[in-house]
Formats: structure tokens, sequence, C-alpha cells
């Protein structure tokens, strides 16, 4: 048996029995005990049960799983909160997905008559409980087990919302390319959403910078904004004030 | 005339690029070509040069109607390009790219090698360029080789160069070598089209001005008679306010009044008030007593009459000791006696101006001073590789951040900031006005005097106009204009 059917057989089980132990599990498919339990392992890493002494639960989907999670770094949290300042009272604003998004809508809790649209159900789920804010969810299909919302459902959806501002994160931005994103659907959202919306401000982190991922959003000067932080190339600076567009740096002297 | 282009129409599969472009040009003219990516400009060039044909329109060149079909008949018409990548052969050397198929022949149809070395020495000496006729072209610089194709372009005597973002890429010494051996040409009586999108270098060079928008020329005019906001207007249909990075934040109550200041025969019956979180431009020309006001508020001139109020109690600011333990921090320009010791290290400028806060046991704690330094460093981006570093070698940008770092450290509540970016780069610039954003945000109120009215417009909340030592007008943010200000600076109304 291929270690892969091996698994599938491991995954039957646990789903029938819900809980087993190594020694059972051993004993059904045949093989030692080590090699049950490095399966154990791997399925544990995909977060599909949890080792105990001797076996392994399953993770039921109902079970607390945890709230889904952005790393959010120091950086995101400082961008984050100056982008929030640009959020106003009685805005209609568009988040997209990424941390510092997350961080955006953090900050945005007391903004009075706030309107905010997500394609991104973390960051939907974040402001659920703030009264001040009414939170709409493009709607869509998940995206590759991510929290994030595509296709032709959101499209339909979007097409017929007006945004005042669009805060988009993206995972590379280069004077020759342009914003890039990580995948094709999720460009062809946002696209439509900086297409909707009379001010669209890129939000990243200064590493993305200088870097390419792999399908293209638009050109430098398609867009209104950028907020970054104090570590962006002084070549884009140059570039963006250049090209009259405004460029935000957070420096976190909040602190000091 | 030397270029008339007329009623010139252009559409690709049914996408109009061109809509009835006239585009003239005079002898020896330095025309900049802007606009947006997509309005047209490198399509309208490469007709003229015969790399694109032309769905209707006339041209005519040197007073002769002209149709050029490939590159080759337009140059030797005398109409030459720079395209934005290197058109030349790596793997010969300096002169032979410049004499590449017109080599000069001796009788018996040889190349007369050591002619083309003098004669491409000669052409090199006389832009000023310091490069050697025999070097392999691949082995220079890029900036290099785009000047090496210049002085090409410029040996086959054309009447006009087309340049296409030649600057891309080039440092700022590249930039201005550049400059000169544009000025250079200019003056041998060759046109130049030049297609950029820096607004900057068009000032730089450039006679007159073409904006395309939309496959139109929108405008063409002198240099001089355009400004940078309505350039800017013209090319996106953009004000210049949304250049700078201005942060809207809620302005909080009154911090500071300035109460009919007077210094006699200098500064007249000066009142203004400064809010929480407010940015306060002042302005006016040289002499209009902008400079010697942000003194008097720091105590560094006596003044004769009148009050500066702070937090509702007047302030007794007899100098700038004074004006610091009231909670002011002026940001001097760079050579200004009160900005930096030069010749001391970042660490010492730094604490200066809150010592208590390194000192232990009474004692100067240089452990301290070097972490709190440090940690100003990294948060401003001062590029050093320590605080132990002198002030003197660091940039003017860098240098600016460290006066700023001073008064963070300082913990001031008013700063003045007395022309801030005037000699340093973009890049400061933009660092400056982000640090701005970030005092605001904190709570600082900040009075930002300069001459750069356009930067004013961009990041202040009001503006007020100076004159003859006299405030003649306050602009709040969104009824200023570049024109208005300049007509009360000016003393007309």
């Amino acid at each position: 048996m291929l270690a892969a059917e091996r698994r599938q057989k491991i995954k039957e089980i646990l789903l029938k029995n819900k809980s087993i132990d190594v020694a059972t599990l051993s004993k059904m498919l045949k093989v030692s005990d080590v090699t049950i339990r490095r399966d154990l392992d791997t399925l544990e890493e995909e977060g599909f049960l949890t080792k105990t002494y001797g076996g392994a639960i399953l993770n039921e989907p109902s079970s607390e799983k945890g709230e889904p999670k952005y790393e959010s770094s120091e950086e995101a949290r400082r961008i984050g909160s100056m982008a929030s300042q640009m959020v106003k009272e009685g805005d209609v604003i568009f988040l997209s997905p990424g941390p510092i998004c997350l961080e955006i809508a953090k900050n945005i809790r007391d903004v009075k008559h706030l309107r905010v649209i997500t394609n991104d159900i973390i960051i939907a789920y974040e402001l659920h409980d703030c009264i001040n804010v009414k939170v709409s969810v493009t709607g869509g299909d998940i995206f590759e087990n991510s929290t994030v919302l595509v296709g032709q459902m959101a499209f339909n959806n979007l097409n017929n919302i007006f945004i005042n501002k669009a805060f988009i994160y993206v995972n590379g931005i280069d004077l020759e390319h342009g914003y890039t994103l990580d995948s094709y659907e999720e460009a062809a959202v946002l696209n439509l959403v900086i297409d909707k919306s009379q001010e669209s401000i890129i939000v990243a982190e200064h590493d993305k910078f200088d870097k390419l991922s792999f399908v293209k959003l638009c050109d430098l000067t398609g867009i209104e904004k950028v907020v970054s932080s104090s570590e962006i190339p002084e070549e884009y600076k140059k570039f963006f004030f250049e090209n009259s567009i405004q460029i935000y740096a957070a420096y976190g002297l909040d602190d000091l | 005339m030397l270029l008339e282009m007329k009623n010139i129409y252009k559409r690709f599969n049914d996408n109009p690029v061109l809509n009835g472009i006239d585009f003239y040009l005079e002898k020896g003219e330095v025309r900049a070509l802007i606009g947006e990516n997509g309005a047209g400009k490198s399509t309208l060039m490469k007709i003229l040069l015969g790399l694109c044909s032309m769905d209707n329109g006339e041209i005519y060149f040197d007073g002769h109607p002209i149709s050029p079909s490939h590159y080759n008949e337009a140059q030797s018409l005398g109409i030459s390009m720079i395209f934005h990548s290197i058109s030349l052969i790596p793997d010969l050397s300096v002169a032979e790219n410049i004499f590449l198929q017109r080599e000069p022949l001796n009788k018996f149809r040889a190349i007369k090698w050591g002619q083309i070395y003098i004669e491409a020495k000669k052409y090199l000496d006389s832009f000023n360029l310091t490069i050697n006729p025999k070097a392999l072209l691949a082995d220079l610089p890029t900036s290099q080789q785009r000047f090496v194709e210049i002085v090409k372009a410029v040996s086959n005597n054309p009447k006009l160069i087309i340049l296409d973002e030649p600057t891309i890429g080039f440092t700022e010494e590249e930039a201005s070598t550049f400059f000169n051996l544009i000025k250079k040409i200019k003056t041998l009586g060759i046109a130049i089209v030049y297609i950029t999108h820096r607004l900057e270098e068009i000032e730089n060079i450039c006679d007159s001005i073409s904006i395309m928008r939309n496959g139109l020329i929108v405008k063409t005019d002198r240099l001089s008679n355009i400004d940078m906001e309505t350039l800017i207007k013209l090319m996106s249909g953009k004000t210049i306010k949304e250049r700078y990075p201005k942060l809207d934040i809620p302005i909080g109550k009154e911090v500071l009044s300035v109460n009919n200041l007077s210094i006699n025969g200098i500064l007249y019956n000066i009142n203004f008030s400064l809010k929480r979180g407010e940015i306060l431009g002042i302005t006016g020309l040289y002499g209009s007593g902008k400079e010697i006001l942000s003194e008097a508020l720091f105590g560094l001139i006596p003044i004769d009459d009148g009050a500066i109020v702070l937090d509702d109690s007047t302030a007794n600011i007899h100098n700038s000791e004074d004006a610091v333990s009231l909670g002011l921090g002026y940001v001097a320009p760079n050579r200004h006696a009160e900005s930096l010791f030069l010749n001391r290290s970042i660490a010492e400028n730094i604490s200066v101006t809150n010592l208590e806060a390194v000192t232990k046991h009474k004692l100067l704690d240089r452990e301290k001073e070097f972490h709190i330094s440090k940690m100003y460093m990294h948060k401003l981006q001062i590029k050093s590789p320590t605080p132990q570093e002198r002030v003197k070698v660091l940039s003017s940008g860098d240098q600016k951040k460290i006066i700023l770092a001073k008064w963070l450290h300082r913990k001031s509540n008013i700063m003045i900031f007395d022309e801030p970016t005037s000699g340093v780069d973009v890049a400061a610039k933009i660092d400056i006005y982000n640090i701005i954003n970030e005092l605001i945000r904190s709570g600082v109120s900040i009075i930002f005097i300069s001459s750069d009215v356009q930067e004013l417009i961009g990041m202040c909340d009001r503006i007020i106009v100076m004159c003859d030592g006299r405030m003649v007008k306050e602009f709040y943010r969104n009824q200023a204009s570049i024109e208005g200000i300049f007509r009360y600076a000016t003393g007309n109304k």
C-alpha cells in the first residue's frame, strides 16, 4: 500500500471512530508502529488530527479550531495604523485580504457610519461585533483553503457597489511590472474593485518592493496612494512623487 | 520651422492612438514631450522616424514634404533617435561604434584607424566626456554607453534628435553630465524632442513643452508660461495637492497664539494661532520676514512688542533655552548655527536637547546615549554605520533627520520647521513629509516655514503669506493656490 493510500485509510478510520490508538492502526493496516506514527505526524501537520499519547483524535470541523490568523508583524501594525487614519466618518471602504488590511480593520472600530466591504472572511469576522461599522462580504467561492472569496459571485455583487476608498494588499511592487499578486483569481476581483472605487490605496510591507509575484494587478501609476513603512527603497519614493502618487511611510514614532 | 506634423491620425486594430495631432518644431528648439503611458508619444515619434505608418496626415521637414518608410530614410534626412535600449555594438570600440559604416578610408579603401581614434577623441572632448575612444563598448557602464550613442548621433550632423526617457537608471551625477551634454547639443543648433515622465528634468533643459493625453496634444507652450500645477493637471487631470502625502487628522484646541508680535523695522503686528495636530504654513519672498519670525518664536531674536501665548498663559521666551523648556523645537536650516554640531558625533547631537535622559548620577551615560541614538537612527532610517560617526560626513537629508531626532528626543510638542526640504533630495523630502505626518498623529503642532509654495499647499492645513514684515493673507487648505499666494507675497491683492 502506498503512503498516500494508507493515510487516506487512516483518515477514513478516524472520521468513523473520531479517535484511535497507534497499535490498532498498525494492526489494521499491517504496518509498523513507526510508520503509523510518521503518518500521524503528517496528518497532524495537515490539521486533520491531533496526536495524543499513543494515538490520535480527529479535528472536527465544528470543534474549536482557533481563529484563523494572519501573521501580523510590527511593521504591518505600523502601516495598518497609519492607513486607518485615512478612513473617515461616512466612508464606504473595501479591505482586501492581507495582514495590513486586518490591522486597518482593528483600528477603525470607532469610525461612525462606516461601511466596510471585504472579500476576506477573517476581516469580516474581525468587525462582526462592531456596532459602528456595517460589514458586507462580497460573497463568492472560497479560494484554496484560504479565507479569501473569489469568482463570479464576488464579481456580481461588486458590480452593484460604489466604494470610495479601497485598501489593497499586494505581494509585489516593481517599477517595471507594477503591482502583482499571487493568484489570478484574487487579481481579477481586486481589479474590479480598483475600477469601482473613487480612490485606491495600495498597502504593503517594505519587503514587497522590488519584488514580483505571479499576476499583474496594474501599473504603479494606476492607483492614487501607497502606504508602506519608512524602509521603502528611495527610488520608489522618487518615482511615486514624480508621478503624483501620494506615498505614505509609517515610522512608528509613537513608541519612542 | 524645422518640423511640421499636420493632422496626424493613427489607429491600431480599431483603437485610435493619435486623433489629429499637430506638432511643430522650430530649428534648434528643445521640446519636452510628456504624457502618461499610452498617451501616444512614442507612436507619434515612430511615425516621424518611419518606424510606423500613419493613417492620415502630412509631415514637412525643413520645408519639404516627407514620408519616411524606414529609419535609415529618416536618418538621412537628419532625424536621429536615441532609443530606450542601447543600439550600439558591444564588441566594438567606442570609436568604431561612432564611425560605424562611415569609417574614414585611405586611397586603398582601407580604414584609417589612427584617424578614427583621433576624430572620436575630438568629439568626446568637445562634449567634455572622459571616455577612452579605444575602450570596448561592453566595458563601459550603461550611462556612458548612452553618452557614446548620443555623440554618435550628433556626429552625423542631424537637425533633430529624439530622446526617449534617456535618464532612466542614471545616478544624479550621471544625469548632471547628461544635462550638460544636452546643453552642448543645443548650442550646435540641433533641435531635440525630449520624451520623459520626470517633470523635474524638463525645467533643466527644455525651452518648450507639449503635453499629450489620449492621442491629442492638449497644450504646447513656452516652459516659462506654464507652472508645475497646470502641467500635472493637464497630464492627468490631477491637482498638485495629491502629490504630497497629506494625512488628514482631527485638529485639536489652540496650543499657541502670537499676539501683535513686532520687531522694530522688521516685523509688524504678527497675529496667528496654532492648534494641536495642525500644520501651519508660513511663506513669503526673501526678505518678507518669515525667517526672522521663526527665530523670534524660538527666542533667538528678542521681540520689541507683543506676546507669545502658550496653552493660555503668556510665555516668557527670552532665549532658546526658554523656548525649549516650554516645549518648542526648532528644525533649523542645515547650515544654521542652531542646527548641528558638525564636528560632533550623531549621538552627541541627538542627546544635547535632553541630557537628563542620558545622565546617571550626574554623569553622562555614554552607553545609554549610544543606544538611544541607535534607536533614532533606526526609526528615522539614518544611513550611517554607527552613532559615533561625525555629523559632518552625512548627506544633507540625513543631517536633517538628526535635527529632527534631537527634537523627538526632547519630545517637543510645537515644532518650527524652517525650510526643512531645501537642499535635500526627493527621497529625503518624502521622508520629512512622512515624519511630519507621524508628529501630527502624536499630537505635535507644526509651524512650517518654506519658500516652496507647492509643498505648503500640499502639506499644510492653513497658510500665512508674509510681505515686507507683515502678514498679508491667510489661506485655508482648500483655498490656497500658487497664483493666489504669489499675488499676496509680491504685495498685490
